[in-house]
């Protein structure tokens, strides 16, 4: 069974597939959660806090989490590429080929016609059904990011 | 965990701390430069005490120099008539013992090495000091009222006993290593007072050669004669010379002279006498015993190992 991560204030809780976080990203005391759905969460939160919570619920299975300067949490499996010299890290964020949903654009602006509606009515012209994942761009130092590609390459150099 | 982090690091969350490539390169870098900085503070100590020793070394060669400039020039009229011998403090022997002959004289020769050269008045207990390896009688004393003759300085800056008298022209004077041999009757000698201004050694003996010539005797005695004499002019070894046989002054001073002495100061002479000295095993070898009563003003000239 997957591993979940619960997070609780005042007024809500929520738990989220270890499996299904892509990435934390931090703004001042707030975060902001986004999930492989492309969906997102915020919660007033400082990062620090759903690190720690992220270490004491997963325990070892945390490994899959890395803290990448002080304002963004991203899951390994979701990353795409890290490019330090542009400061660029590009994560993985649903795709249309996986699941049971359907995800349609909108042609001009690359907008998501919701999933229902795409299904049950008839396809919009100006939408089309793209066959490749989604993608988000983050942000990130280049020093952060040289040692987050060392890290990765750990597992995946020869 | 950690509870803070910088924008350009990373954490592996849920994984014991580890030690981050940047903070590996960092600690490598720290690690060299402090080696540099510690060999650079290990040069600087080892060339400032090398520079600091030669500062001390060339400060007591100044020193040496300026002690012996002094004593020059307060002997500038005296220095014909004395040699100067420092013992060499170089040579592992303590005492080397040999025999030669002269002119059909027999001599032993005392010969020190690493040693200090001293006066002792009567001490029973320097045949038990281990670090004494030469001993024999100095000064003549009166047999009468047991007066020394003439003068003699022991580690005082008043004289033990006074006089310039006729029987003893030589003198002997030890000034730290240096022991300085010559002729003067006078009564105010430099080296006397030089001998009490430094709390030395003096005493006054009958003198056999001087400048490398003979003296001239006319007793015809003969008897156990002894001498600290200084060799030849470029070596100044010190040594004592002691005949074997019983020989004339004379027949003793022309040996001594033939032998390259370049100044020689006579021992209480005899074989009544305490007289010897210590192999390098430790074992005694006594050459003479002196079995009248003792008394205070017997003394002796004595080779003490460093």
């Amino acid at each position: 069974m997957d591993e979940f991560l619960t997070i609780s204030n005042e007024t809500k809780l929520f738990r989220f597939a270890q499996s299904s976080i892509v990435c934390v990203e931090a703004d001042g005391n707030y975060c902001s959660f986004t999930l492989s759905d492309a969906s997102k969460f915020g919660f007033t939160m400082q990062i620090g806090m759903v690190e720690k919570l992220m270490a004491y619920q997963f325990k070892e299975k945390g490994v899959n989490f890395i803290r990448v300067g002080r304002s963004l949490i991203v899951n390994r499996n979701f990353i795409q590429s890290v490019e330090p010299a542009k400061k660029l890290l590009v994560m993985f964020c649903g795709s249309n080929n996986t699941g049971n949903e359907l995800y349609v654009y909108k042609n001009d602006d690359n907008s998501v016609l919701k999933e229902k509606d795409a299904i049950k009515k008839k396809i919009p012209q100006d939408y089309t059904v793209r066959n490749e994942f989604r993608t988000i761009k983050l942000s990130a130092s280049t020093e952060a990011l040289k040692d987050l590609k060392e890290e990765l390459e750990k597992n995946f150099m020869l | 965990m950690s509870e803070t982090i910088n924008d350009d690091e990373i954490r592996v969350i849920g994984q014991k701390p580890t030690m981050t490539p940047k903070k590996k390169r960092t600690l490598i870098l720290i690690g060299v430069v402090l080696t540099i900085v510690l060999l650079v503070v290990i040069l600087f100590l080892v060339l400032r005490q090398n520079n600091d020793t030669k500062a001390i070394e060339q400060n007591i060669e100044k020193q040496i120099t300026n002690t012996e400039n002094a004593e020059e020039s307060q002997t500038t009229v005296f220095e014909a008539d004395v040699s100067r011998s420092t013992i060499d403090a170089t040579s592992q022997k303590a005492l080397t013992v040999s025999n030669t002959t002269v002119d059909g004289i027999k001599l032993r020769l005392f010969i020190p090495g690493n040693v200090s050269v001293e006066l002792s008045l009567y001490d029973t207990t320097l045949v038990n000091d281990s670090s004494v390896v030469f001993l024999t009688q100095a000064a003549n004393v009166r047999g009468d009222n047991h007066k020394i003759i003439g003068d003699f300085v022991y580690k005082s800056n008043t004289a033990l006993s006074k006089g310039a008298p006729k029987s003893a022209k030589g003198f002997c004077a030890i000034l730290g290593q240096t022991v300085i041999l010559g002729k003067d009757d006078t009564a105010t000698t430099p080296y006397l007072d030089s001998a009490l201004h430094k709390k030395g050694y003096f005493f006054r003996q009958t003198i056999y050669v001087k400048g490398g010539a003979a003296m001239t005797f006319t007793d015809e005695a003969k008897s156990y004669r002894r001498a600290i004499c200084s060799l030849n002019e470029t070596s100044n070894q010190l040594l004592v010379i002691e005949s074997v046989d019983k020989v004339t002054m004379q027949e003793f001073a022309n040996a001594l002279s033939n032998y390259q002495v370049v100044n020689a100061v006579g021992l209480m002479g005899s074989f009544i006498l305490d007289e010897w000295y210590r192999e390098e095993n430790g074992k005694l070898v006594t050459l003479f015993t002196n079995n009248n009563p003792p008394h205070s003003n017997r003394n002796y000239l004595i080779f003490r190992a460093k």
